[in-house]
């Protein structure tokens, strides 16, 4: 237990540097970009003085660095600042965002592995048959469809055509359950369909490497089922690859799902980052990179804790 | 055959807006009193709620802050929040609202506001002489930076009493009531006023709706202001404004009953223009799509430059690229052929590529580099048009067309405050409902559309006359001088004439719309069983 919390806690402190060095890379290229604070609320046509009055009353009068480490500070303690035209607290608005944005992506992982899995086993007992042959082309089909597409397909499929489930918009797990999961359903299915794909090709590669070792031999000729010695003796020793493409796939997810969440209208983080970007709402945008850099570290913590756990002779350090 | 239905019906309501425009500009357009709204064709029943899908989000609720009553920007949601004093419908007449009348008797010079006796803000606040003065006083303070700064800042006004305010015009205006209808109509509870550069979010008016969540993720939603001065309205109980950023799944989600309106062109649901579940409402006074050339940039400042690029484009391949649609057929002049200003002879030129290349041949050769920067907001038909646009004039030697795509609520400021253009697309169409005003807004000096920074003393005096004219024989006379100069100097180039429509569910009654297109929201409402 001692190992493990210093083992978390070691990671923790890799990743500051890392958090470090994205937050001012944020920080500079809000700077870098065209425009400021003042300008974004004043528009264009403001006067040079009016849009400098507005940035000093906002901070942003002072050198690069006093303000980065005012805002570093204020974030350390959850104070991100307001937004810039609702002037709402930004961590109000990110967590609500992310909130959104992990639903998603939590269900299309869900989504994923219920696919891949399966047809991963099953492809990983018939390796070089019919089967693992035609999964393989469609996976690999899958895996070069470009998102913008897939949201197009998904939606001519469910909406159009089938009339399912609507075309755009959500509703919060709190107003309805089920409406809510009708609303998530399109979106994390598109996002599931390349996750899906790629999964089901680490897990079939892996499963097929297993089941070539020599523990497996003995236990097929013990006369053990197929099907048992698959999830009792192959799967485990399969799942190290997987955990890691999941840690990636979560992190992807939680900060790209631009795309998918602008067709369906989803009011997610990518939605946010969007918005945030295209008003120059700088402190959303700080506050939205931030957030993701800490998801990522988080989540590698998890996930080499998960390999400990699949295989008790890898040590946490 | 779609097409063509939805092309005669939105060209029969305007031929009738053109008969009625001709019937109501008698009165010389300085007076606006209580006209009867056109009737809805059917009454809504009480209560419902409805979403109308729009593409862009609230920054602002500052009722200062609009740029014209356009659907699906900020206007319907000010006016659902604030209402209006006033509001200029398709025929260009203006309308009362929360104001019953603004009255001139000397041509301009001097207006009077007369609002309802009674109105309150939803804090309770008196919206009454005083604080349409506080409201119009803060929009012409330049150091709120807001765009009703330049109506608001044309005037000077004394409070009468309660309910009239005195209006004094820095110059003869005989169309201030349609500026102020179409710009400065929305009033704000001075209590609710931020500071100067500060953002309004907490908008309170004195409008059909108030405001209750408001997400620029997401949208707004608004619930029913039960002391709202017109008596039964509004019908819905509560409006959603739902952001959905791809027109196709605006489309979609309307088809599928999931929202009940979202504006647009025919051309963008030709798939689902006999579908049952929905119906099409356009919007009566027409406009123009154009093409603007920036006539202060290095090239575009020669009027020749100007002509090849007119010269080498095709009205109709242009316009049917846009719209996507084969039957449709271009049109260079500004008003369409059923409106009493049109005349045929005042159109420009046909496609002539032979000349286009020897006035560009003649322009390379005195050293000048005929390069094009062609601005395009990002939508699909307009990034289709200015695609053909840079195809077309490349086939032309010694032309290069640079086409940068932006998203489009960056385009006003790239186009109209930084003039970061030689060529842009005008987005949409613009209404010409109120002529006398919107060539003004179009060609006059400081113009709000002047995206063409177009100063000529022929098109100023021009657009003057037209303001002023009295009678239907001197504002023809004065607009037939704005399409001459239009003609000789090319500041823009119209290529097609389009109607703006909702798509609405088949059960939503009570559409009505605004000049430019903004509809009634406290008209709108869904069928009695």
């Amino acid at each position: 237990m001692k190992s493990t919390m210093r083992a978390i806690g070691s990671r923790l402190l890799y990743g500051i540097p890392v958090l470090i060095i994205v937050t001012l890379g944020a920080a500079a290229l809000m700077d870098l970009m065209p425009g400021s604070p003042g300008q974004a609320i004043l528009g264009d046509a403001a006067t040079q003085e009016q849009v400098d009055a507005i940035n000093a009353q906002l901070g942003y009068d002072q050198p690069f660095m006093v303000r980065y480490l005012e805002w570093a500070g204020n974030a350390l303690r959850g104070d991100f600042g307001t937004t810039l035209f609702t002037q709402e607290p930004v961590t109000d608005v990110v967590m609500r965002r992310l909130v959104v944005t992990a639903q998603i992506a939590l269900m299309a992982l869900l989504f994923a592995l219920i696919v891949a899995v399966p047809f991963a086993m099953l492809a990983a007992l018939r390796s070089g048959k019919l089967l693992d042959r035609t999964l393989n082309f469609i996976t690999s089909a899958l895996l070069s469809i470009p998102s913008f597409v897939n949201v197009v397909i998904v939606s001519l499929i469910f909406v159009v055509w089938l009339k399912w489930f609507p075309a755009t918009g959500w509703v919060p797990p709190s107003e309805s359950l089920a409406d809510n999961l009708r609303y998530a359903f399109l979106p994390a299915l598109a996002l599931s369909i390349y996750e899906g794909a790629f999964f089901y090709r680490v897990i079939r590669s892996d499963l097929t490497g297993t089941l070539r070792e020599d523990y497996i031999l003995v236990a097929r000729a013990k006369g053990l089922p197929r099907s048992y010695i698959l999830a009792r003796h192959a799967m485990r020793p399969s799942l190290t690859s997987l955990v890691t493409v999941m840690g990636l796939a979560l992190g992807r997810l939680l900060g790209g799902a631009v795309i998918v969440e602008f067709f369906f209208s989803v009011p997610g983080l990518g939605a946010e980052a969007v918005n945030a970007v295209s008003i120059k709402d700088m402190p959303v945008i700080q506050a939205i990179v931030t957030i993701c850099v800490v998801a990522y570290v988080l989540i590698f913590i998890v996930v080499d804790l998960a390999y400990a756990w699949i295989d008790p002779r890898v040590s946490v350090r | 055959m779609k097409m063509s239905r939805f092309r005669l019906s939105a060209l029969a309501v305007a031929a009738a807006a053109a008969l009625t425009l001709s019937a109501c500009s008698g009165d010389g357009g300085g007076t606006a009193s209580p006209t009867a709204t056109v009737p809805s064709a059917e009454t809504p029943a009480e209560g419902g709620e409805l979403t109308i899908l729009v593409a862009g989000a609230m920054s602002t609720w500052d009722p200062g802050s609009s740029t014209g009553s356009f659907p699906g920007v900020q206007w319907d949601r000010l006016y659902a929040v604030y209402g209006a004093l006033l509001t200029v419908n398709t025929d260009g007449v203006v309308e009362p609202g929360l104001a019953e009348s603004l009255t001139t008797e000397d041509g301009g010079d001097t207006w009077t506001l007369t609002l309802r006796e009674g109105l309150t803000f939803t804090d309770g606040e008196a919206l009454d002489a005083q604080a349409v003065k506080d409201n119009w006083d803060r929009f012409a303070d330049p150091a709120n930076n807001l765009g009703a700064l330049r109506v608001a800042s044309t005037f000077a006004t004394t409070v009468v009493d309660e309910t009239t305010l005195e209006i004094a015009s820095n110059e003869t205006n005989p169309v201030l009531d349609i500026q102020i209808a179409d710009s400065i109509a929305f009033i704000a509870s001075p209590a609710s006023f931020p500071p100067a550069g500060t953002p309004l979010t907490e908008p309170i008016g004195a409008g059909p709706f108030t405001l209750e969540q408001w997400d620029p993720a997401v949208g707004e939603t608004f619930a029913k202001n039960p002391d709202y001065w017109d008596e039964g309205k509004p019908y819905l109980d509560t409006l959603t404004f739902q952001l959905v950023a791809d027109p196709a799944q605006r489309v979609t989600s309307v088809v599928q009953g999931d929202a009940q309106i979202m504006n647009g062109y025919p051309f963008q649901w030709i798939a689902d223009a006999d579908n049952p579940s929905v119906g099409v409402f356009p919007v009566a006074s027409g406009g123009i799509r154009h093409f603007v050339f920036n006539t202060t940039s290095d090239l575009f400042s020669d009027v020749r430059a100007r002509q090849a690029v007119q010269l080498a484009v095709n009205p109709t391949e242009l316009v049917q690229t846009l719209t996507q649609d084969p039957a449709a057929e271009g049109s260079t002049a500004l008003f369409p052929d059923t409106s009493p200003y049109y005349d045929a002879e005042l159109a420009l030129p046909e496609q002539n590529v032979e000349d286009a290349q020897a006035l560009v041949d003649e322009i390379t050769g005195e050293g000048t580099d005929f390069t094009i920067d062609l601005l395009i907001a990002g939508v699909p038909e307009l990034v289709r048009a200015g695609e053909l646009f840079q195809l077309t004039l490349q086939e032309l030697e010694g032309v290069t067309v640079n086409l940068t795509q932006i998203p489009i609520p960056e385009w006003r400021a790239a186009a109209y405050d930084k003039d970061d253009f030689d060529v842009t697309f005008y987005p949409g169409v613009f209404d010409l409902n109120s002529p006398q005003v919107g060539f003004g807004n179009l060609f006059g000096v400081g113009g709000l559309d002047n995206f063409a920074n177009f100063d000529d003393a022929d098109m100023t005096s021009a657009i003057s006359e037209a303001r002023e004219a009295t009678t239907d024989e001197d504002r023809i006379a004065a607009l037939q001088k704005v399409q001459e100069v239009y003609v000789d100097q090319v500041p823009i180039m119209v290529f097609g004439i389009d109607y703006r429509s909702f798509l609405h569910g088949a059960d939503v009654v009570g559409l009505q719309s605004m000049g430019r297109g903004a509809l009634y929201t406290d008209r709108i409402g869904y069928e009695a069983e």
